[in-house]
């Protein structure tokens, strides 16, 4: 009983059911500009996250598809909320002082506090991570409702705000983790890994540099996970061309493959997790603007990699 | 022609240039390369195919999107004047400036992560309801304007978490990447040690942080420069001293 509790698949319900009853308050909206698609589309991916488990996996691939047309015919909208004025939100902030920073860090403490107790249980931190933050996620909203004493039904409309004001975009991380999967299945990195070590030059060190870096950032980029893309271009480049014949660190040459990657993420939108909700999350104008920023900070980064791979080829090896 | 496996990537690229609604792009790019590479479209245990292994990975990879669960707790906190009390904190501090915010927070994070620490979404967690506040308090901006500086004040607010939180992960031994470099060099028949690969970090992280301060350096330089526009309610008035 304790043990189905404290889950990841109990996490999932509670996050599946929270997401089917914005759907529900979404349908009841009559003000919603397209109440019944994105009432559809959250009710959804509640269903998908609370059943995910038990669906068979064709079921819930044509559920995923189903979200996807519904987002594609423009229906998952922000309905209309009535924000109080700057002078409320100011007397409110004069009312609870500080405390109202209470709630939002109890989701980080909380979770942290939940690895240092229950990790010693458990090989599996993960969960431990997770189960955390599911639990410190409702404390944590009880204790905001507690403390505002706002109605019932605020903790679902102030819920649903944030979640229109991140809109479909909430599916695209799960979504580019399952076309990687389907890029997986049909032999893509493979192709690319093949590619690049072809026309990779063997005479310079530097252009090796280059080439290794450069390429396992836009393999990212393209993948939208480093994750992905670093075993390919270590397995496929970096021991065949670096390791092996040079005698390079290994394990440097694995770290800064691996962090060259990370350039990439900066630079795509496929990392929808940490360019494109965010963008959404901060309701900015332009959703690109986070990449926008984050792109010549990932070009010297790149270039600090390069050198570094350089001077480990040449000085360390 | 195995070079045809690549469609997918192209229909992505083409979907995000044109500004299709990306995660209809993303489905077809799914299902094109998945009829290129010959799978069928529902597959059985020995053979997947495409819908089945499209509805298995989005149903795997849930964790990514645990963070609607906070949702409830942050968007009351700020109904309640979370934004306005975290501004009203920052003003306090002379020296703040939006550039130099980002930088202790991206700093944090790094130790955080650094630490080992894993609490999910930095975006969530932190930026969105105290880090952005914050910023555009000690910048003097009102985040509802029609303003530029605001646009550009949430981008670093965005990219101060992912600096952190990427370049600061491997220097912690345990970390799902430091592995990930281990099982790919066992793989290949090459042992190496976790620490090892976690020191060669320490340049990246160091570099990662010296990099950032210029950009924040400059993103403050920027903000000196712009014009202050006239504000409607004398909230976002910067101090003067």
């Amino acid at each position: 009983m304790l043990d189905a509790i404290f889950s990841l698949e109990a996490i999932y319900v509670l996050s599946g059911l929270v997401l089917v009853v914005i759907g529900a308050s979404t349908f009841r909206d009559s003000t919603h500009p397209a109440r019944i698609r994105s009432g559809l589309f959250w009710t959804l991916l509640g269903v998908v996250f609370a059943l995910g488990s038990v669906l068979p996996a064709w079921l819930t691939g044509v559920l995923v598809i189903a979200m996807a047309a519904v987002d594609a015919t423009g229906g998952v909208r922000s309905g209309e909320h009535h924000e109080p004025s700057h002078d409320e939100k100011s007397r409110s902030a004069d009312r609870f002082g500080a405390w109202l920073f209470a709630p939002v860090l109890m989701i980080p403490v909380l979770t942290y506090l939940s690895l240092a107790v229950f990790s010693r249980l458990t090989t599996d931190i993960n969960r431990v991570v997770y189960v955390g933050l599911g639990y410190a996620s409702v404390v944590a909203g009880l204790a905001a409702y507690a403390l505002t004493r706002a109605r019932p039904a605020m903790i679902v409309s102030e819920g649903r705000r944030l979640a229109e004001a991140i809109g479909a975009v909430v599916i695209l991380p799960q979504l580019l983790a399952a076309l990687g999967s389907v890029f997986k299945a049909a032999g893509v990195s493979e192709v690319i890994a093949g590619m690049v070590a072809s026309v990779a030059p063997t005479g310079s060190v530097l252009a090796l540099a280059v080439i290794a870096c450069v390429s396992v950032a836009m393999l990212t980029f393209v993948l939208g996970n480093s994750f992905g893309a670093f075993p390919l271009m270590m397995t496929g480049v970096g021991i065949p061309l670096l390791v092996t014949p040079y005698g390079a660190s290994p394990a440097a040459v694995g770290l800064i493959l691996l962090t060259a990657a990370s350039c990439g993420t900066l630079c795509t939108p496929m990392a929808a997790n940490f360019n494109m909700v965010p963008s959404h999350l901060l309701e900015m104008k332009n959703e690109y603007g986070v990449i926008r920023f984050q792109a010549p900070f990932a070009a010297v980064m790149l270039v600090v990699h390069i050198a570094l791979l350089w001077a480990v080829l040449t000085f360390v090896g | 022609m195995e070079y045809l496996r690549l469609i997918g990537i192209v229909v992505v690229l083409v979907g995000f240039v044109l500004r299709l609604r990306v995660a209809a792009v993303v489905v077809a790019a799914g299902l094109i390369t998945g009829f290129v590479a010959g799978m069928p479209i529902v597959g059985t245990d020995a053979a997947p195919g495409i819908i089945d292994t499209l509805g298995r990975a989005f149903a795997s990879q849930r964790i990514i999107t645990l963070f609607v669960l906070a949702l409830p707790a942050i968007g009351l906190s700020e109904r309640f004047g979370l934004q306005e009390q975290a501004r009203r904190l920052i003003h306090r501090i002379r020296a703040a400036t939006a550039g130099r915010l980002q930088l202790v927070y991206q700093v944090f994070r790094l130790v955080v992560v650094a630490l080992g620490i894993r609490l999910g979404s930095g975006h969530v967690a932190f930026s969105r309801p105290l880090v952005l506040p914050m910023a555009l308090g000690a910048a003097g901006v009102d985040g509802d304007a029609d303003d530029g500086r605001v646009e550009r004040i949430k981008a670093a607010t965005g990219a101060s978490d992912n600096y952190g939180n990427f370049f600061g992960q491997n220097l912690f031994v345990g970390a799902p990447g430091i592995a990930l470099v281990v099982s790919t060099l066992k793989d290949a028949g090459i042992a190496t040690d976790p620490v090892r690969i976690a020191l060669w970090s320490i340049p990246v992280a160091v570099a990662s942080v010296l990099i950032a301060t210029g950009q924040y350096w400059l993103l403050d330089r920027w903000l000196r420069s712009q014009p202050v526009p006239p504000t409607a309610d004398g909230a976002a008035t910067p101090e003067a001293d």
